[in-house]
């Protein structure tokens, strides 16, 4: 995609082995105004404390601009900025970031009054750090296999697959919100309320959301016959 | 003592003026003609605009050759008298007048004020002047020497030619060691090739003295990557680094403003940020205590939106340093994030003065550095917004 938007010119001088065989017409054309050869910004102090770690080429490329959601600060957490992205509505990212930091706080308290009304020998296995609990939570949803749908002679297979890691990180995450939003039973609440009840279940691997990622799971190995419509 | 110096001098910087503008323009050049009025200079200066073309005409005609070997040495000769001179005019030593002096002397000898660079005096060794041209192709029976002259590109193919040659010989070698039992062979490091680029079009264009396509360069490059993804590609590395170009580190490129020190002596920098329309000034002091003000307020009370502000702060947090220096912002234009961005920017750069080397360089790889060029993108006629349609069914 990078390619099209530079021009022939561009490309030729900065042609290298990864790059794309680029064919003239096939690509859309869009504006993005880093040239293919800028490499992705790290803002992150722990890569830098191993020098010798980092790629020699690095020094030798330009870099993107930092995105103004990416922070080193010990309240930012990546998976946290990503599903606060997910929540966002019509790009209002102050209020979908105030969402979730209510919806973590409800958490909190819902661990803190658990911890004082537990007995003694119990307290220390309740986890009090909401991220901890919403990172737990997530990875209990994440699929370990997907579906895709494959034409065949005018009838449509789900075809089981592997999932990428972003596609199995955006399920478990899209699953959750719009859990989250169709939750009827629990109408008067707020958003922040449901989706904290909603970690606090799938933590536990119970719930809604995590039946999800077992239905997924029926049905590809349902349809385990299909397995030779995969070409990719 | 002074009219044989000036004659040299002024018809060297004059006529290389002269032709070079010409024949810098249009790489192909013709020879004959610049040959012609080099060897009667005067009237070529104060000839006339019409009387110029009909000679250009007349003598045009006659053949497209080359630059001349004796020609060459002519005007290497006729430079070197003129160094010499502006040299003895400069009063120092001819021996070790460089091309650098030269420039220099002419700068201060024949001071232009013209706009067009070419068009100001000049003296510059011929090789510099003449661009490299093509050796005659073919013979007195008037056939090509070149089995490749009639592709209209002798010099590119015969280039592709000499790769698949190359690449011939990398696989009878691959053969060889196959037949030794050798399957794969042990990777090599290789640290000047990964260290370099292809060299781009105009550089391939000079050395085979040709003009090609966008295409044509492609299935070039196309052609090198084969050969240096061989895994023997290391047996032939002068025919590979011929066309590669070394990658400079971007961060040597990167100058660094010295700090200033205010009346106390304290360390203070200046540096300017700008990011979508806003625009920032930052002015950063030491021994500071960690104070942020923008536009004479507060950092909290003038952006009030937490992701802004920690924007603001990610510079001085990525260095460690939160609690050395007082930030002085006034920002204009754009909204909040764009004015955060703005303040991040004008920080970063007015920080790198307090830094060492690796700690720009890594805020260098963190992105801190780089002005964020991206803007909003533009509505399109037929479309609702920037990228999205109006909804549509076909009945």
């Amino acid at each position: 995609m990078a390619l099209s938007m530079c021009g022939k010119s561009a490309i030729s001088q900065f042609y290298r082995i990864t790059a794309p065989k680029w064919a003239p017409g096939l690509d859309q054309v869009r504006t993005v105004v880093w040239h293919e050869t800028y490499q992705e910004p790290v803002v992150d102090k722990e890569y830098y404390r191993k020098p010798e770690e980092i790629d020699e080429l690095a020094h030798t490329r330009p870099v993107k601009s930092a995105l103004s959601t990416q922070s080193t600060s010990v309240f930012n957490y990546p998976e946290v900025t990503k599903f606060t992205s997910y929540v966002m509505k019509k790009g209002d990212r102050a209020l979908a970031r105030s969402i979730v930091e209510k919806a973590f706080e409800h958490v909190k308290r819902h661990q803190i009054k658990k911890y004082h009304e537990a007995p003694a020998e119990e307290k220390p296995y309740i986890d009090c750090n909401p991220v901890r609990i919403f990172h737990t939570a997530i990875e209990n949803c994440t699929p370990v296999v997907g579906v895709k749908s494959v034409k065949r002679g005018g009838k449509t297979y789900q075809v089981p697959t592997p999932l990428t890691d972003n596609r199995r990180r955006f399920l478990a995450m899209n699953w959750m919100i719009a859990e989250t939003r169709e939750n009827r039973d629990w109408d008067n609440q707020s958003f922040a309320k449901k989706l904290a009840s909603n970690l606090l279940e799938a933590y536990q691997e119970q719930g809604k959301v995590v039946k999800r990622k077992y239905d997924l799971h029926k049905l590809a190995d349902a349809n385990k016959a299909y397995g030779h419509f995969r070409f990719w | 003592m002074a009219a044989p110096m000036a004659g040299p001098l002024t018809s060297c910087g004059r006529l290389f003026l002269r032709f070079s503008s010409s024949l810098l323009r249009d790489n192909g050049g013709n020879g004959q003609q610049f040959m012609l009025k080099i060897k009667q200079p005067h009237r070529c200066l104060s000839i006339s605009v019409a009387r110029q073309r009909q000679q250009i005409k007349a003598t045009s005609s006659l053949s497209d050759k080359p630059y001349t070997d004796e020609f060459l040495q002519e005007m290497d000769q006729e430079y070197q008298l003129g160094r010499r001179h502006l040299a003895n005019m400069m009063g120092e030593d001819p021996e070790t007048f460089t091309q650098e002096d030269v420039d220099r002397a002419i700068s201060y000898l024949l001071p232009s004020g013209l706009h067009d660079k070419l068009a100001r005096p000049m003296l510059k060794p011929p090789d510099q002047i003449f661009p490299k041209q093509k050796a005659l192709q073919w013979g007195k029976d008037g056939r090509p020497f070149s089995f490749l002259f009639y592709t209209g590109k002798a010099n590119y193919y015969s280039l592709m030619h000499e790769a698949a040659r190359v690449l011939t010989q990398l696989n009878r070698h691959e053969d060889k060691m196959l037949a030794k039992g050798v399957l794969f062979p042990e990777p090599e490091p290789w640290p000047e090739f990964n260290k370099s680029v292809w060299i781009d079009k105009t550089a391939v264009e000079k050395m085979i003295t040709e003009s090609m396509d966008d295409h044509q360069y492609r299935r070039f490059v196309e052609m090198m990557e084969h050969i240096a993804r061989h895994p023997y590609a290391k047996q032939s590395p002068q025919f590979i680094m011929r066309f590669r170009k070394e990658l400079v580190a971007v961060s040597m490129k990167q100058q660094v403003q010295p700090l200033m020190y205010d009346g106390h002596g304290v360390a203070y920098m200046e540096a300017d940020g700008r990011r979508k329309s806003a625009r920032a000034r930052v002015t950063l002091r030491d021994r500071g205590t960690g104070e942020v003000t923008v536009n004479g307020l507060p950092l909290i009370s003038y952006l009030r939106n937490v992701q802004d502000r920690e924007q603001v702060m990610l510079p001085l947090e990525f260095v460690d340093r939160l609690d050395q220096f007082d930030v002085e912002a006034t920002v204009w234009w754009g909204g909040t994030t764009g004015q955060a961005g703005a303040i991040r920017l004008g920080i970063s750069r007015a920080l790198c003065s307090f830094l060492t080397e690796t700690e720009i360089e890594n805020m260098r790889l963190a992105g801190l550095l780089t002005s964020d060029l991206r803007r909003k993108e533009r509505k399109k006629p037929g479309q609702k917004k920037a990228r999205k349609k109006f909804s549509w069914r076909k009945r």
